[in-house]
């Protein structure tokens, strides 16, 4: 798919772990592994606003688009 | 009774008052072969100065959409354990409505077809039939046929929607 997640590295540039962002944006850590892991088909807008919110960060810095 | 145990409760009833014919058909025929000048089944093409080769193909191929048939219900019987069991959107659920439709048209492609050919060649009486007729019944297995292979679509949808839904973060 031609939409790459970037959440490993946001994640790590905040150093947070990846269930702490599981609880604070209330996912479970399975979905959360979904998304991180590329095979999510959707996201919700208002789980990009509470990973936004959660990291301080912009929608871009989680999501990219790179050509196949 | 809940809908879906009265349909299973159906099913099953027809499933095995299917089965003895099944079962005892080969060996009706065999009888046939064995005893030629028999007087058990009647009303068909050829039979009249006894068993020939001819009524023993008719004979076969009545058993094949028979079998087509047995089969498809099978398949029927299978679907609506899957009903009761409450796992509609699941590849196994696809897989048998697709088997019931594809079984089903074909038995009544099949029949209606054999029907065709011998009241256009074979039969020599003419009659108007009050009532469901055999032609309007193989007409109604191919649509039903027809219906369980839409379903089996619809389903096939619906499980990728349900696919789609649980990887919506």
């Amino acid at each position: 798919m031609p939409i790459l997640i970037n959440l490993d590295q946001v994640l790590a540039d905040r150093e947070m772990k990846s269930k702490e962002l599981a609880e604070i944006i209330g996912i479970t850590q399975a979905n959360l592994s979904i998304l991180r892991s590329g095979k999510a088909k959707a996201v919700r807008f208002s789980t990009l606003e509470a990973i936004c919110k959660a990291l301080d960060c912009q929608p871009g810095d989680i999501l990219a688009y790179a050509e196949d | 009774m809940k809908l879906n145990q009265l349909f299973k409760l159906l099913i099953d009833i027809t499933f095995y008052m299917l089965i003895p014919v099944v079962v005892l058909f080969p060996g009706t025929i065999l009888y046939l072969l064995i005893f030629p000048g028999q007087q058990i089944i009647t009303h068909l093409p050829y039979a009249e100065q006894g068993v020939g080769w001819e009524t023993v193909l008719i004979l076969l191929t009545i058993y094949g959409a028979y079998l087509l048939f047995f089969v498809g219900f099978y398949n029927l019987r299978k679907f609506t354990a899957l009903l009761l069991k409450d796992r509609l959107f699941k590849n196994s659920s696809v897989q048998c409505t697709k088997r019931i439709g594809q079984f089903f048209t074909g038995c009544g492609s099949f029949s209606l077809t054999l029907k065709l050919i011998y009241v256009l060649f074979l039969s020599t009486e003419s009659h108007i039939k009050f009532g469901v007729s055999d032609i309007q019944l193989y007409l109604f297995l191919i649509i039903i046929g027809v219906f369980f292979l839409i379903l089996s679509r619809a389903f096939e949808r619906a499980l990728q929607m349900e696919e789609e839904s649980k990887l919506t973060i």
